[in-house]
């Protein structure tokens, strides 16, 4: 399959004229586009290893440099959408991480970004809920 | 008539929609057009109101009601009427 690589600074130029012309739905946009990206992360991953696999991917792809994922959060550093900013950022990897546990645990989940380096956390953190 | 109430990055909250409506695509197509309403008029220092899409057979009117968007499939007097409700 061919892929393209896009850079980070790319990404946050082109996240940036979303946003400049459709405002917070670009926010929506790109929670859309990372689900779409997590359902392909997560269609050919089996349940064994579910998370150390999924992890490895997720840094081979260079959404995040570290990650840390446990049944109900996932912890990054270096994630691909951080740039300075006064919120959470990391929409497209809130999307991807939906998808991933939504085949994990086969139901709706809801994914929130409580902290994000964008903004001066440590790391970022994803806390996921089961609606289901 | 039909209304949603939408979160401004396009989620949907409440409302009523006909069947026939795709939900998801149809909040994040009013927030984004709402979206580009407020640039469009921020570009010449105005401050958007409501954003209308004229329809053949009905308008869609998108505005922002408390901090969320209402957007209402039908008349001004329509979305006048939810805005009310919602502000109640």
């Amino acid at each position: 399959m061919t892929e393209i690589k896009l850079t980070k600074e790319e990404l946050i130029k082109i996240k940036e004229v979303y946003q400049g012309i459709m405002s917070y739905a670009s926010i929506g946009l790109f929670f859309r586009s990372g689900e779409i990206i997590g359902e392909i992360i997560a269609r050919d991953v089996p349940r064994e290893n579910y998370f150390e696999k999924i992890s490895e991917i997720l840094k081979e792809k260079g959404w995040v440099e570290e990650v840390e994922m446990s049944e109900d959060s996932v912890k990054t550093r270096g994630s691909a959408e951080v740039h300075e900013s006064n919120a959470p950022t990391c929409n497209m990897l809130r999307g991807i991480i939906r998808k991933i546990y939504e085949k994990y645990y086969g139901t709706i989940v809801n994914v929130e970004e409580t902290k994000c380096e964008s903004r001066g956390d440590p790391y970022c953190l994803f806390e996921i809920k089961r609606m289901g | 008539m039909a209304y949603a109430v939408i979160k401004r990055d396009g989620t949907y909250v409440r409302g009523e929609l006909p069947e026939n409506v795709e939900r998801d695509k149809f909040c994040i197509m009013c927030a984004a057009a709402y979206g580009a309403g407020l640039t469009a008029h921020r570009e010449y220092g105005d401050e958007v109101e409501e954003v209308i899409i004229k329809g053949k057979k009905h308008d869609v009117i998108i505005g922002m009601v408390g901090n969320e968007l209402l957007a209402v499939i039908g008349t001004k007097e329509d979305y006048e009427k939810i805005a009310k409700e919602i502000r109640a």
